[in-house]
């Protein structure tokens, strides 16, 4: 049994895989591993700074149709995506709501699971807390 | 035996115990050469000759250098569970140790990387100075793994 399968039974909604991160998850890509690394070994949106700040992060999703917006409500025809970031401000973390009200994350190189927003704020996950939001269009 | 990475040098000369590592120059003119099996086996080995010959002393160390690595990997995937960024896996310490091990892991790496596929390319990338993914393949891990394998087969790292 996995630490996932442990902390989240019936919750686990893919296999573990390290082809795709979070920040990719949320962008409901599968295929890669999206990360602003200084190495340049990963993805990251062409034409976004390659630096892991909030703001880029947020330039990277609004440069596949992403907006601010102000909170995490379902919406009719709108994608939406919660940002997470550590008392820094350093992003950490990104998850997508689903239809049925309940967050999807991919846990590092992980299973991918299906959470309430705030539960993977506390340890084990080092994500901190949720600063933004943002939505896009169906 | 593999390569001069992978092994401790040490000589003793003239009565004197002179560790030193390769390469070295003493200026021996002849020397008896004993291959013992681990550094440890080092320090029975000149307790055990008191005819003051000289002798260099040449230890394996690859099965200890293989042990320490996979005790850094393990401890490092722990501290690792649910980080999102390589990068900040990357700055673990255990992670930063298996970089600092140098050249000598690009092989247990490579193979790691074809068995148990993890995030691994940074170690790579930072020992060996080179990055053999193309721009377009960045971030499709497969891809990426099939890169660096093909690579170190070519540089002979792996078979």
């Amino acid at each position: 049994m996995s630490i996932l399968e442990y902390l989240f039974p019936d919750q686990i909604t893919s296999p573990e895989s390290i082809k795709y991160n979070c920040i990719a998850w949320a962008a409901g890509d599968d295929k890669q591993w999206w990360e602003p690394d200084p190495m340049h070994m990963y993805y990251w949106p062409p034409l976004v700074p390659r630096i892991c700040t909030l703001a880029a992060f947020i330039k990277a999703y609004e440069s596949i149709g992403f907006v601010v917006c102000p909170d995490g409500t379902l919406e009719a025809n709108f994608i939406k995506i919660a940002l997470y970031a550590d008392p820094y401000n350093n992003p950490t973390h990104a998850a997508r709501l689903q239809p049925n009200g309940k967050w999807t994350s991919k846990c590092g190189d992980k299973e991918d699971i299906e959470h309430d927003l705030t539960q993977v704020c506390n340890p084990p996950f080092p994500y901190g807390n949720v600063v933004c939001f943002m939505k896009k269009p169906t | 035996m593999n390569g001069p990475e992978n092994l401790v040098y040490m000589i003793r000369s003239q009565g004197n115990n002179i560790p030193s590592l390769f390469p070295f120059k003493q200026g021996i003119a002849t020397a008896k050469i004993c291959v013992i099996p681990s550094p440890e086996q080092l320090v029975q080995e000149i307790d055990a000759y008191h005819d003051y010959t000289p002798r260099v002393y040449v230890a394996d160390t690859t099965k200890l250098f293989s042990q320490e690595f996979k005790r850094l990997l393990a401890e490092w995937k722990e501290q690792a569970t649910f980080l999102s960024s390589a990068t900040q896996m990357a700055m673990l310490p255990q992670y930063q140790q298996i970089i600092g091990m140098g050249k000598p892991a690009i092989p247990l790496i490579l193979n790691e990387l074809k068995d148990r596929p993890t995030h691994l390319f940074w170690a790579l990338k930072a020992i060996s100075g080179m990055d053999p993914v193309p721009a377009k393949d960045r971030g499709h891990i497969d891809k990426m793994i099939k890169a660096w394998i093909k690579w170190g087969r070519q540089k002979n790292y792996i078979k």
